[in-house]
């Protein structure tokens, strides 16, 4: 079977086993959606962000917040489980690729992300009149880019996470901790302490890459709408998780039963 | 022609040697069963035929393929049910054997396996609604779903009922008339016994013996066990032929000539007036031979 067939055949089934379970189809695709509509009709604007309107700045953070939502949190959490129930010792034995299994996964999360994104996108210009992008190029190199890079940490984190019970509380307070510290849900400022912090870590820098690719105006004029510097860190981390992943991937269970 | 060729296999963890020299043949189309109590290297010396673990050292071929390097050219023609392992618990039966049936070059048709497995009736019923047993049964479709000419059986029929463990057997024995190598480790003599045309016992990393279930360890020219309720009155010593205490009221004659031995035991109670009670004539049981085998020396 050609590789874009054989991707396309574990999509198929990937995507089946995604929608049935109630949990993940919850968490990852209807939270952005609920928050947007609860927040994103909020009229006031943003001082910082040179005084745009809240919704211009929430909406792609709820496409941003959905990104991470279909990658990194899907993937941590599907390939630990996976790992610790023998499923990824099951994959060795038969001729299915490696590569083939993890496309899989990944083409999952861009599709479901895809969806996030289509509705988000659709409520935000519908419902809370965002301005279309400015630099729909910018936008969408932010996406790929944020998926790969996003897609890679999830894996990275689960070669951290030692067991099934553990990979919930795990890979949701590094998750959380960064989504309100990165000015997701209001904006930080990048010059406070907490801010400061946040920039470290690539959450902030997504936020920022499609939060930019949005606006034709930033806070300090007119912007050219690729935030270079954030897409690089944000590529960067991407290397990092994909490193550290291939370094400690394990296919056994880490725990013995 | 062999589907198994092992030469001095070896494999080390560290410094403990789990795996200490085997020589292993297994001829195309037979079935072999590998007995062995835990930790005696079993797990391991499958896990190096499988191409899982590399050897430490020594000769392996598999399907006349080098397991280590062969990768999905050995996978494609060889079928693996491990004891552990989970199947997408969302997606269903037919699914999950649909969408690996794809993965080989001349697969069985799906219908088929699920049938033949016994699962016909829990087709489209999700994974995580399957009980054990059912999960079990899907694990060995997931293993022959793609024709395989070599079968690894990894105590397949452990936590089954009487008749479950029934139908894999004839599962088993119906891929041996198809002519697959099936290679079988097991706890269970009964099962051995049932279905392996040949046998080895493996102790402490070595190959302590191989051979037919029936003659393994000399099981064919053993003794023959006589064993018996001693009658009230009768001693033991006024036997005619010697026997032993086999616990309490109970006697044992270990014969060589079986026919001799009954016929003047059986004449001397007749001629006595005495019944003999709880006879019984065999000789040593595969269990009997395997716990001597794998005996760990006091």
């Amino acid at each position: 079977m050609n590789p874009v067939a054989l991707i396309a055949w574990q999509v198929r089934y990937e995507q089946k086993a995604f929608w049935r379970n109630p949990t993940a189809a919850v968490f990852v695709v209807f939270f952005p959606v609920l928050f947007l509509v609860l927040f994103g009709g909020n009229n006031q604007r943003v001082a910082q962000l040179g005084g745009i309107p809240y919704r211009q700045f929430f909406v792609p953070s709820m496409l941003a917040y959905g990104l991470m939502n279909a990658t990194y949190a899907s993937l941590a959490l599907a390939l630990v489980n996976r790992r610790e129930n023998g499923l990824l010792r099951r994959l060795r034995i038969t001729p299915l690729p490696a590569w083939a299994s993890f496309a899989g996964l990944v083409g999952n999360a861009l599709v479901v992300a895809g969806l996030i994104g289509t509705v988000v996108l659709t409520l935000g210009f519908g419902a809370y009149g965002l301005s279309w992008p400015g630099h729909y190029l910018a936008l969408v190199l932010a996406l790929v880019v944020g998926v790969i890079a996003f897609a890679a940490l999830g894996a990275a984190v689960s070669t951290l996470v030692p067991n099934e019970d553990a990979a919930g509380p795990m890979v949701n307070v590094i998750y959380f901790v960064l989504i309100f510290t990165s000015g997701t849900f209001f904006p930080v400022s990048p010059h406070s302490l907490l801010g400061r912090i946040a920039s470290v870590f690539p959450v902030a820098h997504l936020n920022r890459a499609i939060l930019t690719a949005f606006l034709p105006f930033g806070p300090h004029g007119i912007t050219h709408g690729f935030a270079w510097s954030d897409i690089g860190v944000v590529a960067l981390w991407g290397v990092a998780g994909s490193y550290l992943a291939v370094r400690r991937w394990r296919w056994e269970p880490r725990r013995k039963r | 022609m062999f589907a198994i060729e092992a030469t001095g296999l070896r494999r080390n963890y560290g410094p403990y040697e789990a795996v200490r020299g085997i020589d292993l043949q297994v001829t195309e189309g037979e079935v072999f069963a590998l007995l062995g109590p835990n930790g005696a290297g079993k797990t391991t010396t499958v896990e190096v035929l499988e191409g899982f673990r590399p050897a430490s050292s020594g000769e392996v071929r598999v399907l006349g393929l080098d397991p280590r390097t062969a990768g999905m050219q050995l996978r494609r023609q060889m079928g693996v049910v491990l004891q552990e392992a989970a199947v997408e618990p969302y997606l269903t039966v037919r699914e999950v054997l649909t969408r690996d049936a794809r993965y080989y070059p001349d697969p069985l048709p799906v219908q088929e396996v699920i049938e033949r497995v016994g699962l016909a009736d829990k087709a489209d019923a999700r994974v995580k609604t399957l009980s054990g047993g059912q999960q079990r049964r899907l694990d060995v479709a997931i293993g022959i779903v793609g024709r395989p000419r070599l079968l690894f059986l990894d105590e397949p029929t452990t936590g089954f009922d009487p008749s479950a463990r029934r139908g894999a057997w004839d599962l088993v024995r119906s891929l041996r008339e198809v002519g697959t190598t099936i290679v079988l480790t097991t706890h269970y003599m009964d099962e051995a016994q049932a279905l392996a045309d040949r046998v080895a016992v493996i102790a402490a990393g070595l190959i302590v013996a191989t051979g037919t279930p029936e003659s393994i360890g000399g099981r064919d020219t053993a003794a023959t066990r006589v064993r018996f309720i001693v009658p009230e009155g009768a001693q033991l010593a006024s036997l005619p032929v010697p026997a032993e205490p086999d616990g309490p009221g109970r006697a044992i004659i270990r014969t060589e000539d079986a026919t001799r031995t009954l016929h003047l035991l059986t004449g001397w109670m007749i001629q006595r007036g005495l019944r003999l009670e709880g006879l019984t004539v065999d000789r040593p049981t595969l269990e009997d031979i395997y716990l001597e085998l794998t005996a760990v020396p006091a």
